[in-house]
C-alpha cells in the first residue's frame, strides 16, 4: 500500500479483488454444504466468518476503484475502516461466547459499522457514475439517498428498539419508508450502471445514418462462405460458427454523428475529435444529404 | 433515417420506472393519511410492485437490444413479462386463495421467461474478454436457464397443488411425498442458484476490472475476410477485431466466439 492515503497501488488492488474472488468461492461452498446438510455448529460459524469477510472484501474492491481514480479518498478510506471495524465486532459475536452480556451492544455496533461502511462505499461506487441526462442523475441521487435513509433507520431501530415497540403507528410509518427505501436503493443500484451504457444517457437521441441492426453481407472469417448476417451474437450458417458482430458510428461525447464531418472540432458542442474518430475525406459517391445527422 | 423503436425503448423503461416509483411514494402517503383503506393501499402497493419489476426486466431486456444482443429473444422478454405482468395483477386484483395454486402455474412460466431474458441479456452486454470468461459467461446462462427450469417444474408439477392435483391424479401417498419434494425442489434452487449468482458475479467484476482490449489480442484469432460495408455499399477486405471502412470510415467488429 502507499504511504499516501489518496493513492492505490495496481498490484495491491488486484491482490483484493482476488481475496474477495477466493472469498465468494468459499462462501457459496459453504453455502452449498450448509444446504445439503453437512454442517454442525463450527461449520455454521465458519460459514458466517466467511460472509462477514466477504462483505468486507467487497467493501474494499468498491472502495478501492473510487480511490484508485483519486476521488473522495478519505472517505473511502473511511468506509475501510468501518468494514474492518465491523469484521471484528462480528467475529467477536460468531465466536465469543463469553461475551453474552455485551451481545446486544456488540451486535449494534457491528449493524453501524457496516451500515456506514456499505452506504459509504456505495455513493463513492456511484459518484464515479457519468451520468449525460437529469433523469439518470436524479435517478442516481435519489437511490444514494435511499441507500443512506435504509441504512440510517437500520442503525436507529438497532439502537432504540424499545422505543420503536412504543410507538404505536410512528412505528408502522418508519416502518414503510424503511421497506421503500430498501426496495428503491436494490432497484436504483441495479438499473443505475445499466443504464450508464444504454441509451437513456445520452441527452439527444441521433438520429444514425444507419441502423443498428442493419444486415450485413460478409465472408465468414473461418469458412468464408458469404452470406448476410445481422449484428449482435450470430452463427455462420455453413460452419456455424458463433461471429459476434457490433458496428458503431462514430460519434463526439455529445452524440453528433462525426460522419462526413470536415474539421477537427465538434460543430454541436466545440469538442476536438479524436484522431482515430475522424472522417477521412477520401470517400466518393455519397450523398450528403442522406449522412447528415438529425438531433431530437 | 431509420430510427428503431429499439433506440427509445430504455429511456421509456427508465422515465417509467421513475414514474411508479413516485406513484409508490404517493400510495405509501396515502396509507399513512388514510389508515381505514389501508387493505385497498395493500393491494395498490403490491400492483405497483409487480410493474416496477416488470419495467426493470424489461428495461435490462432494452439495453441488450439496443446492443443488438439477442434482439428476438429479448423482443419476447419484453412481450412475454407483459402478459406476465397483467396475469399477476389479475391475480392480485381476484385474490382468491381456493385458485391460488392455478394462477401460480401458469404465470410462473412467462415470469421465468422473462427474468431468464433480462439476465441474459445483462450478461450479454460486456464485450468478450479472455478465452475463461467466456466459458465462465456460459455456464452462468447455462446455470440460470437450469435454475428457471427447475422453479417452474417443481411449481407445475407440484404433487399437492400443482398439475397432477388439477387432472385428478391426487393421492395420500402424493400427498406424503410433497414433503421430500419441496426439499429436494428447494435444496437443488439454493444450491444452482447459489452457483448461478456466484458466476454472474464473477462475469461482471471481470468485466469491470479487465480491459477488453488487453486480452483481446489472445483470444481472437486475427483473420481477414471479406465485406460489403451496410453504410457506403464499398465491397472491402477487412480484419477480424474492430476494424473500419476505408470509404465511410465506419467502425466494425467481428469476432469469431
Amino acid at each position: 500500500m502507499s504511504a499516501q492515503p489518496s493513492s492505490l497501488k495496481g498490484s495491491f488492488f488486484k491482490k483484493v479483488i482476488i481475496a474477495f474472488v477466493v472469498l465468494v468461492c468459499i462462501t457459496i461452498l459453504l453455502l452449498i454444504a450448509l444446504t445439503l446438510e453437512l454442517n454442525d455448529d463450527w461449520m455454521e460459524k465458519l460459514t458466517a466468518v466467511s460472509a462477514m469477510l466477504t462483505l468486507c472484501f467487497g467493501v474494499f474492491v468498491s472502495a478501492g476503484a473510487v480511490i484508485r481514480r483519486k476521488h473522495i479518498a478519505s472517505l473511502m478510506w473511511l468506509s475501510c475502516v468501518l468494514a474492518v471495524v465491523g469484521t471484528f465486532f462480528a467475529f467477536i459475536l460468531i465466536w465469543g461466547d463469553h461475551y453474552y452480556d455485551a451481545e446486544e451492544t456488540v451486535g449494534r455496533f457491528t449493524i453501524t459499522s457496516f451500515a456506514l461502511s456499505i452506504a459509504l462505499a456505495h455513493s463513492g461506487i456511484f459518484s464515479i457514475v457519468s451520468t449525460h441526462t437529469r433523469l439518470l442523475f436524479f435517478t442516481k441521487l435519489a437511490t444514494m439517498v435511499c441507500v443512506w435513509l435504509c441504512g440510517t433507520v437500520i442503525i436507529v431501530m438497532f439502537w432504540y428498539e424499545d422505543l420503536f415497540w412504543s410507538m404505536g403507528g410512528i412505528f408502522w410509518t418508519i416502518l414503510y419508508i424503511a421497506s421503500f427505501s430498501t426496495l428503491a436503493s436494490i432497484v436504483g443500484t441495479i438499473i443505475v450502471p445499466i443504464a450508464m451504457v444504454s441509451h437513456a444517457n445520452k441527452e439527444y437521441i441521433v438520429n444514425e445514418s444507419i441502423s443498428s441492426r442493419v444486415k450485413i453481407l460478409l465472408e465468414c472469417p473461418k469458412c468464408a462462405k458469404r452470406q448476410e448476417l445481422s449484428s449482435g451474437n450470430v452463427r455462420c450458417s455453413d460452419c456455424k460458427a458463433s461471429i459476434f458482430i457490433e458496428i458503431e458510428e462514430p460519434r463526439c461525447e455529445c452524440g453528433y454523428l462525426l460522419y462526413q464531418l470536415q474539421g477537427n472540432n465538434c460543430p454541436e458542442c466545440g469538442r476536438l475529435v479524436r484522431e482515430s474518430e475522424k472522417w477521412e475525406p477520401t470517400s466518393v459517391g455519397i450523398d450528403l444529404e442522406t449522412a447528415k445527422p438529425d438531433v431530437e | 433515417m431509420v430510427y428503431p423503436i429499439s433506440m427509445k425503448l430504455s429511456k421509456l423503461c427508465l422515465w417509467a420506472i421513475a414514474g411508479t416509483v413516485v406513484l409508490i411514494i404517493g400510495t405509501y402517503v396515502l396509507a399513512i393519511l388514510l389508515p381505514f383503506y389501508q387493505f385497498e393501499v395493500r393491494q395498490f402497493v403490491i400492483a405497483e410492485i409487480y410493474i416496477l419489476f416488470y419495467l426493470c426486466a424489461a428495461f435490462g431486456c432494452a439495453v441488450a437490444l439496443e446492443k443488438g444482443r439477442l434482439p428476438r429473444l429479448m423482443r419476447s422478454g419484453i412481450a412475454v413479462g407483459a402478459i406476465a405482468l397483467v396475469g399477476w395483477i389479475a391475480e392480485n386484483i381476484y385474490n382468491d386463495y381456493s385458485v391460488e395454486w392455478v394462477w401460480y402455474t401458469i404465470l410462473i412460466w412467462p415470469t421465468n421467461w422473462a427474468s431468464l431474458m433480462m439476465i441474459v441479456g445483462l450478461l450479454l452486454l460486456p464485450e468478450p474478454r479472455a478465452k475463461w470468461w467466456m466459458q465462465l459467461r456460459r455456464i452462468t446462462i447455462g446455470l440460470f436457464a437450469l435454475l428457471a427450469a427447475i422453479i417452474c417444474y417443481a411449481i407445475t408439477f407440484h404433487p399437492r397443488e400443482g398439475l397432477l392435483a388439477l387432472t385428478g391424479i391426487y393421492d395420500s401417498e402424493m400427498w406424503l411425498l410433497t414433503g421430500g419434494y419441496e426439499e429436494i425442489a428447494s435444496k437443488l434452487g439454493y444450491v444452482i442458484g447459489l452457483l448461478a449468482c456466484g458466476g454472474a458475479l464473477f462475469v461482471w467484476l471481470a468485466a469491470a476490472f479487465i480491459k477488453p482490449k488487453q486480452d483481446m489480442e489472445s483470444i481472437i484469432e486475427i483473420t481477414e475476410y471479406w465485406l460489403s460495408c451496410p453504410r457506403c455499399g464499398l465491397q472491402q477486405q477487412a480484419m477480424t477485431g474492430l476494424d473500419k471502412c476505408d470509404q465511410c470510415s465506419l467502425q466494425i467488429r467481428v469476432q469469431l466466439a
